[in-house]
């Protein structure tokens, strides 16, 4: 069965999103929504308040957490509906991680940011320092780290703690890699690193990437969704959506301070 | 000029003011110690009372204040800390949760000498404890549980959402997020709301008053039946019943009482330290 969900297929979607839509409280804040995501890279594209975010965190159930969110239509993870009841949320979240906007390590030495969603899945000890090495490795972050790994997380600069960050998702070996602007919160050198560091992933990794930036997302190609209002405008590899759209990106909110 | 001189004024004010709230406890100690100096010895720390409580120790008060809080802290430690688990972790914004809140904040209203009431109604006679340290402990429990709460609570609350988050994306269980991360963050400060509640236990006279406290014992208690001296208590007896108790024998027992309560809350500073900086 590992064997099998390790394999990457890029022509069978890894997950396949029917008729969502989510509500806050009375409001419906996205729009129905249809669409399939492929393993390699999505990005997903759109101004401020057009359901990006929504969308990302409905795929692997946290909005779950917050009190008045309601969301309904059924999201397949290898045709599995992650919405149906009975199902291991803890579990789905496990094989669908989430790399926050601005970087959140736990405040942790480096190497027990890394150990924590193993040790809480009951990982035995002894394997502990090769999960740590590998990950970290993984998110290009052990060459700077490989001397401190006791040191508080908090004494890493902004793009060394997303890279941690990004470390301690990819250490419960999750299928999906959800990321919310992961970049948006760094300085133009860390995130090119965090940026490239994406590019690797998405080659074993279904990666789901939100950007406000444009050049990015051209950057990390792939296929991309496009929202608008709360809707999904538009989906397809990456290039022709942005040929074809032009008229979006001047609605697009640009931050020259997240250019890069 | 005239705004020069105002602001001169309060800015003076203001000083006087902090200084004046500094001076109140040290005022208080150097009182209680110059009275006491008379009586203070090894012996009243250790020994019994005798000749009607005019003479002796007070050590079976001692004991006795240690026994309530330590058995009030076991006794209002689980349930505190669970209410301020569900209310922050589980429903901040519920109707029950709201219901607890104002039955908490009912609670934190109520004058110590009605739950001393309450709890001989209730512990000692329905129940049938009778007068006694269990009684007594459980009618401070009541007594401190609001202000536990509320400190867990701020505690709890005090934690960013985002590293619950953070570890709830990770696949982690809500539980497992308390319990692993959230309650080891939260701790310093759940250890000084639990000092400070401790203090206030310690301090009581009248929930223990019908409930446990006895006027003059010649033993130490052994079981949670028996009855105890407090210091609170003792006190209270040595000003108002034992006629020529002297005033350095008071003021002894006094600052025995406000030094069990200094060393409380330095125990608490001390292990707020001792977390706070390994986390550096």
């Amino acid at each position: 069965m590992m064997v099998l969900t390790v394999q990457v297929d890029g022509r069978r979607p890894k997950i396949r999103v029917r008729h969502l839509e989510v509500f806050y409280r009375r409001e419906r804040i996205l729009g129905s929504v249809s669409v399939d995501i492929y393993p390699g890279i999505t990005v997903i594209l759109g101004p401020s308040g057009s359901g990006k975010t929504t969308f990302l965190r409905a795929l692997n159930r946290m909005h779950d957490a917050v009190v008045g969110m309601f969301v309904y239509g059924k999201v397949f993870l290898d045709n599995r509906d992650i919405y149906a009841p009975g199902t291991n949320v803890p579990e789905i979240r496990r094989r669908v991680g989430l790399v926050f906007q601005k970087p959140n390590p736990f405040p942790l030495s480096i190497y027990d940011n890394v150990a924590y969603g193993p040790r809480r899945h009951g990982t035995p000890r002894r394997h502990l320092d090769e999960i740590v090495r590998w990950s970290l490795e993984q998110a290009g972050l052990w060459e700077e780290v490989k001397n401190r790994l006791r040191a508080p997380a908090h004494r890493l600069s902004g793009g060394q703690q997303q890279r941690l960050c990004i470390a301690r998702a990819l250490a419960v070996r999750p299928e999906v890699l959800l990321m919310d602007e992961p970049t948006s919160a760094l300085d133009p050198l860390a995130a090119a690193r965090v940026e490239g560091l994406i590019a690797r992933l998405a080659r074993d990794l279904t990666v789901v990437v939100v950007t406000h930036d444009i050049e990015q997302a051209r950057r990390l190609d792939g296929r991309a969704l496009l929202f608008q209002g709360g809707r999904l405008l538009a989906s397809g590899p990456t290039r022709r959506l942005l040929s074809s759209h032009r008229d979006h990106h001047a609605t697009s909110r640009h931050d020259p301070a997240r250019a890069t | 000029m005239t705004r020069a001189v105002v602001h001169a004024a309060a800015l003076g004010l203001v000083t006087v003011t902090a200084l004046a709230i500094l001076a109140i406890p040290v005022a208080l100690l150097a009182y209680l110690l110059v009275k006491a100096l008379p009586a203070l010895s090894w012996s009243l720390l250790i020994s019994y009372p005798s000749d009607g409580l005019r003479g002796g120790g007070i050590l079976p008060a001692i004991y006795g204040t240690a026994c309530l809080v330590g058995l009030t802290a076991l006794l209002s430690l689980p349930p505190g800390l669970a209410t301020a688990i569900y209310l922050v972790e589980f429903s901040p914004e519920g109707p029950l949760a709201r219901l607890i809140r104002a039955a908490l904040f009912t609670l934190s209203g109520i004058p110590s000498v009605v739950f001393g009431l309450f709890g001989l109604g209730v512990f000692v006679l329905l129940l049938g404890f009778g007068s006694s340290l269990l009684a007594a402990s459980l009618t401070l429990t009541l007594l401190v549980l609001p202000l536990i709460i509320a400190c867990a609570e701020a505690a709890l609350a005090s934690v960013p959402s985002e590293w619950r988050e953070a570890s709830l994306a990770l696949g982690c269980t809500r539980v497992q997020t308390i319990r692993h991360l959230v309650l080891p963050q939260a701790a310093p400060g759940l250890v000084t709301g639990t000092v400070l509640a401790l203090g206030r236990a310690a301090g009581e006279t009248a929930p223990i008053l019908f409930t446990g406290a006895a006027f003059y014992l010649t033993d130490l208690p052994r079981t949670v039946n028996d009855q105890v001296m407090a210091l609170s208590y003792h006190l209270y007896v040595l000003s108002t019943t034992v006629a020529g108790a002297s005033e350095p024998r008071k003021a002894a027992v006094a600052l025995c009482l406000l030094l069990l309560v200094l060393a409380l809350s330095s125990v608490g500073v001390v292990l707020r330290r001792r977390y706070l900086g390994e986390r550096r």
